[in-house]
């Protein structure tokens, strides 16, 4: 039994839990987004027209569709790997990494506590994280590309009025 | 099993041993019966057999794999189904067996078609769409030893398996695991009903706060701690009736007089 099994496994189960609850997931992806633009978009765009970030000047539109964008890929990816797996661990106790009784992946070869320390299979672990990520597959990409922004010290602002500059031009 | 102890520790109290060095070994096609009141261990037992706590000493042994060296590759000949309600609420009663036969290996198209024979032989198969909450306690009971059997265990822990089923169920699974015997598999059971246990185990041992009382067929436990004359008892006040000795005697003897004590 190879560790990537395990992962495979895990990966599998979270997709097709994913996949059966596809319509909730995606709906419920968009409201929030949705009533803030229409918060801060007919709220606040009447009032503020234009945006200064550094010497650019942008359209508040452009500005807040972006921001609310980033922000709903920011909020999607993080839930699902905090709260999501914290539901899923602690309630549901698919994976959890405490000795209860009530676990069922690891009455399996998926999963094997590390028994001499009464840990998790760090091997689930991963599966179930990594699919955290890839749960909200388009939010967890562009999570990596502004991880990957900020480690770079870029400044924040700009790609993301880089996109929301395309976003409102298309 | 050789020497297993277990001992629980929480920090501020004094540690508890819920097994005491217990050894025992049960062969293919042999059901051992694992008999003892609340408390005295059987849980534990089974739980350090799958590998699911550690034990505080002792080896267990699946096939000649180490549980505790080799967990993953003990664990691919065990079915479990544990006491407590395992069942993956995520997915249905269909979706759930097959998901749980792909972490032993087994392909999808495969699980499918031994989930579908499967929930035909538990009876569950007019709900193989319902999720697990829309399930009786009856039937979640059903599934969870139904799951155990997807990845064709050669060996399989049942732990009271058939608590709280009414009669017709329960004998259905009796069946099920006089069939799952039969086939060769090695069948570790524990239980309160001493009918159950007398019916269906080859082995029989009587724990008692972790230590294991005595050993041995059903009959001949009988016949060593009871005898075999009849045995009278008052089961109303001025009504006795003669019966012939069995199981539940020997627990009574065995474990009775300790009960003061545990309590």
């Amino acid at each position: 039994m190879t560790g990537w099994w395990g992962i495979r496994c895990v990966w599998l189960r979270y997709f097709d839990v994913y996949r059966k609850s596809l319509f909730y997931s995606v709906v419920t992806t968009f409201v929030e987004p949705t009533l803030y633009l229409i918060a801060f978009g007919f709220g606040l765009g009447g009032i503020i027209k234009t945006i200064h970030v550094g010497n650019i000047e942008v359209s508040y539109r452009q500005f807040v569709f972006a921001g609310i964008v980033g922000q709903t890929i920011l909020f999607q990816a993080f839930f699902e790997a905090a709260y999501g797996s914290f539901i899923r661990m602690y309630y549901q106790r698919i994976f959890s990494s405490d000795c209860d009784d009530t676990d069922h992946a690891f009455r399996s070869p998926v999963g094997g506590a590390d028994l001499g320390r009464n840990q998790s299979d760090l091997r689930v672990q991963c599966g179930a994280f990594d699919w955290d990520s890839d749960g909200r597959f388009p939010s967890s990409r562009c999570v990596d590309g502004l991880a990957a922004v900020f480690s770079m010290r870029v400044y924040f602002c700009r790609p993301r009025i880089v996109c929301g500059r395309a976003i409102a031009d298309y | 099993m050789r020497d297993l102890a277990k001992r629980y520790e929480t920090p501020g109290r004094d540690p508890v041993w819920a097994i005491r060095g217990i050894s025992f070994e049960i062969h293919e096609g042999e059901c051992f019966g694992l008999l003892g009141p609340n408390g005295a261990g059987k849980s534990t037992s089974m739980n350090c057999i799958s590998g699911f706590y550690p034990a505080t000493s002792g080896s267990v042994k699946i096939f000649d794999t180490d549980v505790y060296t080799h967990p993953k590759q003990a664990r691919m000949n065990l079915g479990v189904c544990a006491q407590d309600d395992t069942l993956d609420t995520d997915f249905t009663v269909f979706d759930q067996m097959v998901r749980y036969g792909t972490y032993f290996r087994v392909a999808v198209a495969e699980g499918r078609r031994r989930t579908e024979a499967l929930l035909q032989r538990f009876g569950l198969d007019s709900r193989r769409a319902d999720l697990v909450e829309q399930l009786s306690g009856g039937m979640r009971r059903r599934l969870q030893v139904a799951r155990a059997l997807v990845s064709k265990p050669k060996v399989l822990i049942l732990d009271e398996p058939t608590t709280g089923l009414d009669p017709e169920v329960r004998r259905v699974l009796w069946d099920v695991i006089a069939e799952e015997r039969a086939k060769g598999v090695a069948i570790l059971l524990s239980t309160h009903y001493m009918e159950e246990a007398e019916r269906l185990c080859d082995m029989v041992a009587i724990l008692h706060q972790g230590k294991i009382l005595d050993c041995a067929p059903p009959s001949d436990l009988i016949a060593k701690h009871i005898g075999t004359y009849e045995v009278e008892e008052e089961i109303r006040t001025g009504v006795r009736w003669k019966r012939p000795p069995n199981l539940e005697d020997v627990y009574l003897k065995l474990t009775g007089s300790h009960l003061e004590q545990a309590s």
